[in-house]
């Protein structure tokens, strides 16, 4: 099944640029830029870290608005809300948190302290069975008060939306709250119950909570329980697509036609579920995303399989980017993306400090996240440096990389060896025959006393062409053990050793595959160690140097030859001799 | 022998603590600018002096690779040729025979036939211009080729670099006389690197500047 999608996937690649017709509306939502070459984030962009929101809490949730541009909503756990209008550049809090002067954690300690002091209360300290009795009072108090807490009903997340026009949502413990003017003023419009995920059809909004499923037919200004199998389940995300509502829950997987009606999908795997995302290239698929793992269905959900090819821990969340199996996760140890429908992940965590990921959304297509300690946005190293002028006239990060993995030994043309070799068996051998010949005879007859004599000369070529095996040849089994000298076999041309490996000489398919894989893995690092080299190059550039001290100054001029040395040692010395084109 | 080697341990470390106290070096206060610094080492190989050192003493410029491989491509071009001679001499006698016997033969003619033909084979394996063993083998060196390189010369890109932080920190007067005398040393261990890298190349250019 992996398999069989990868090479769907692949296959899918050159059609990328044709828009599904089975878009899912969450995957609608996000405003991509299609391309017929798609390129991961990861080897394009980095993140920057923008202006904190201010919050003493750990953020929770985010929301970028899909029709005013650079207007954000983030909640931190506390339910303080936060808004932007400059993309991230200064923060106002719109809605004030709960009150926090201690945490759960210490408030549990607080309660236990003082639940061993009313045991020990009127004890004398000279009563030692009075003081071992007050020892197992207390004992037996705290542990309960322990149990009790775990067993307490899990804090709902706070939880932000931009829904349309205007209108956005902030759920916050046991309340939604609603705003009509893009988040600048906000009025409670539910007290029955938070909810931790939203979604629009048409004029139906439904909200998934703590207990189950909402729904508000009057864009949210009140809101109704929708009874049915999802109660008593938290639900973490709700996804239209396929005609249907889909939500991820503790419980597992449900369905409904209608929002009103639900039930729960059988086949899906039994385990708390984060996100459930459409495959908007494959009418039929969807992936299951639970904190440990990744499931994807190709038959509407008849059947699920477990995907991928390594091990996420802590998923929280997944979205489906818009290129042909392009996917981006987020996760307690960082934003993961896959380019072959979630086989395989590699980290899209350059310059991103903070790994604990909270929430993820998009605006103009690049990602934005909120992570436990502030929000970040994920831009080209470009923009990193652009008000420095010794930046701007350095060669651009695309064409220093571009040129370093063009090379001679290094350029993509190596990267076709497997897959021109394939054609191999279509080529015939040419073969040129040239002769020329002379002859002399003399024949003698005794009994009539004549002779007769003749010469000739001969020319002739021939060309053949010949597919396959072009001589004819026999062969027969030898049963006996035979020693081999593979040295010999190799000097013979039977094998070739190319890369410390062995080869049959005829399967070169199989050594140009080697061959490729071990170029490409060398062309990924050595373009990450370029970016990494040029990004800190540019941030060296943009380092204000006033004030620095002389040795300060030397330094600072060393890292930066250093770092134009090494650059130029990657693409043959056209880093430094680099000029930028009159516009 | 041991007694040797003490004295001209001793005699070395002597002389390194001479160069140390003799020498004066400048103070940080002493430059206005890092251009000011800097230009003191103006008379030495640049990092790239030394990375052409390093190329041409490792045999790893890209001149070589690009020749293997044009040379592996243009190799499927030669055909495999072979050349035949073929000499034939045939010589034949007919007899007649009047009773049937052996001892009744008579020659009756003779006749001679000599043959002789040259033959040129030229075959080409035309799959060998697009791949071929031999070709993914200089693809794969020429790759390992280009590893070996990009390792050297970040390594000895590093070790020019450490070598000018610590001539900044030598002449800036950093540390008392036994830094002075390790700084020295390690002075002396970067500058046998380089060598080492780049074939004793370094050294020969800073003598000659």
């Amino acid at each position: 099944m992996v398999t069989q999608l990868a090479l769907h996937y692949a296959a899918g690649r050159a059609a990328a640029a044709e828009p599904a017709a089975t878009a899912a509306p969450a995957a609608d939502a996000i405003p991509l830029a299609l391309s017929l070459e798609p390129v991961p984030f990861a080897q394009t962009r980095v993140w920057e870290e923008v202006a904190q929101p201010g919050g003493s809490g750990a953020l929770v949730s985010l929301s970028v608005s899909r029709e005013l541009p650079g207007h954000w909503l983030a909640a931190d756990e506390y339910g303080a809300v936060f808004l932007t209008d400059d993309r991230g550049g200064r923060w106002t809090r719109v809605l004030a948190g709960r009150a926090q002067d201690v945490t759960s954690d210490e408030q549990l300690l607080l309660e236990a302290e003082a639940l061993s002091e009313d045991s020990f209360e009127g004890v004398d300290a000279a009563d030692v069975d009075a003081e071992s009795a007050a020892v197992d009072r207390a004992n037996e108090t705290t542990s309960q008060a322990l149990e009790d807490h775990r067993n307490a009903a899990p804090t709902l997340p706070p939880a932000v939306w931009f829904d349309r026009a205007g209108v956005a949502f902030a759920s916050r413990q046991d309340e939604v709250w609603r705003s009509t003017d893009d988040g600048e003023t906000w009025s409670r419009v539910d007290g029955d119950g938070g909810a931790t995920a939203f979604a629009r059809v048409g004029e139906t909004l439904v909200a998934g909570g703590s207990n189950g499923i909402r729904a508000s037919l009057d864009d949210g200004a009140s809101w109704l329980d929708v009874d049915g199998a999802v109660d008593g389940h938290t639900v973490r995300e709700i996804s239209v697509f396929a005609g249907k509502f889909h939500a991820a829950t503790d419980g597992g997987l449900f369905e409904s036609p209608d929002a009103l009606r639900w039930t729960r999908v059988l086949s899906a795997p039994d385990m708390p579920l984060v996100s459930v995302i459409a495959d908007p290239n494959y009418p039929d698929g969807y992936w299951l995303v639970a904190e440990r793992g990744l499931y994807r269905t190709d038959d509407s959900g008849q059947s699920f399989s477990r995907f991928g090819n390594q091990p996420l821990k802590g998923l929280r969340k997944m979205v489906h980017v818009g290129d042909t199996g392009h996917l981006l996760a987020i996760s307690v140890d960082g934003v993961w993306e896959s380019m072959d429908g979630g086989v395989k992940w590699t980290p899209a965590s350059r310059l991103l400090s903070d790994p604990d990921v909270r929430a993820l959304d998009f605006e103009g297509g690049e990602p934005v996240i909120a992570t436990a300690k502030g929000v970040w946005r994920m831009i080209r190293p470009e923009q990193l440096a652009e008000a420095t002028p010794a930046v701007r006239a350095s060669m651009p990060l695309a064409l220093t990389v571009q040129t370093a993995l063009t090379r001679s030994g290094m350029d993509g043309d190596m990267l076709s060896l497997a897959q021109r070799s394939g054609l191999l068996p279509l080529i015939p051998t040419l073969t040129v025959q040239v002769k020329y010949g002379w002859q002399a005879g003399r024949d003698a007859d005794f009994q009539v006393l004549s002779a007769a004599g003749s010469r000739d000369t001969a020319f002739s070529a021939t060309a053949a062409l010949c597919w396959g095996a072009c001589s004819v040849s026999s062969s027969y089994y030898s049963y006996d053990s035979e020693s081999y000298d593979v040295q010999q076999m190799v000097d013979d041309g039977q094998l070739t050793v190319i890369d410390g490996n062995v080869y049959d000489s005829t399967a070169v398919v199989a050594a140009a595959a080697n061959v490729s894989q071990s170029l490409s893995t060398y062309r990924v690092s050595t373009a990450q160690q370029i970016s990494e080299a040029w990004i800190t190059r540019a941030r060296l550039l943009d380092e204000p140097l006033s004030g620095a001290g002389t040795r300060d100054q030397v330094m600072h001029a060393l890292a930066v030859q250093e770092i134009d040395a090494r650059l130029d040692a990657w693409t043959n010395g056209r880093f430094s001799t680099w000029q930028p084109e009159s516009p | 022998m041991t007694r040797i080697f003490a004295l001209s341990t001793i005699s070395a470390l002597s002389a390194l603590l001479t160069c140390a106290m003799l020498a004066t070096p400048a103070f940080a206060g002493d430059f206005q600018s890092a251009e000011a610094v800097l230009a003191n080492f103006k008379s030495e190989p640049t990092v790239n002096d030394i990375q052409q050192m390093v190329l041409e003493y490792s045999k790893t410029d890209n001149r070589y690779v690009e020749g293997w491989l044009a040379a592996s491509k243009s190799a499927a071009l030669l055909p495999e040729v072979k050349v035949q001679y073929d000499y034939d001499n045939g010589y034949g006698q007919d007899f007649d025979y009047t009773d049937g016997t052996a001892t009744s033969e008579t020659l009756s003619g003779s006749g001679i036939d000599l043959k002789n033909a040259v033959t040129a084979y030229a075959k080409w394996s035309l799959s060998d211009l697009v791949m071929s063993s031999e070709r993914i083998r200089v693809i794969s060196e020429t790759q390992d080729v280009v590893k070996l390189r990009d390792k050297i010369l970040d390594e000895a890109t590093r070790l020019y670099f450490d070598r000018r932080r610590l001539q900044v920190d030598i002449l800036m007067n950093t540390g008392d006389v036994k830094t002075q005398i390790k700084n020295e040393l390690r002075l002396q261990e970067l500058t046998a690197q380089l060598d080492a890298y780049t074939g004793g190349r370094f050294s020969k250019a800073l003598k000659k500047k």
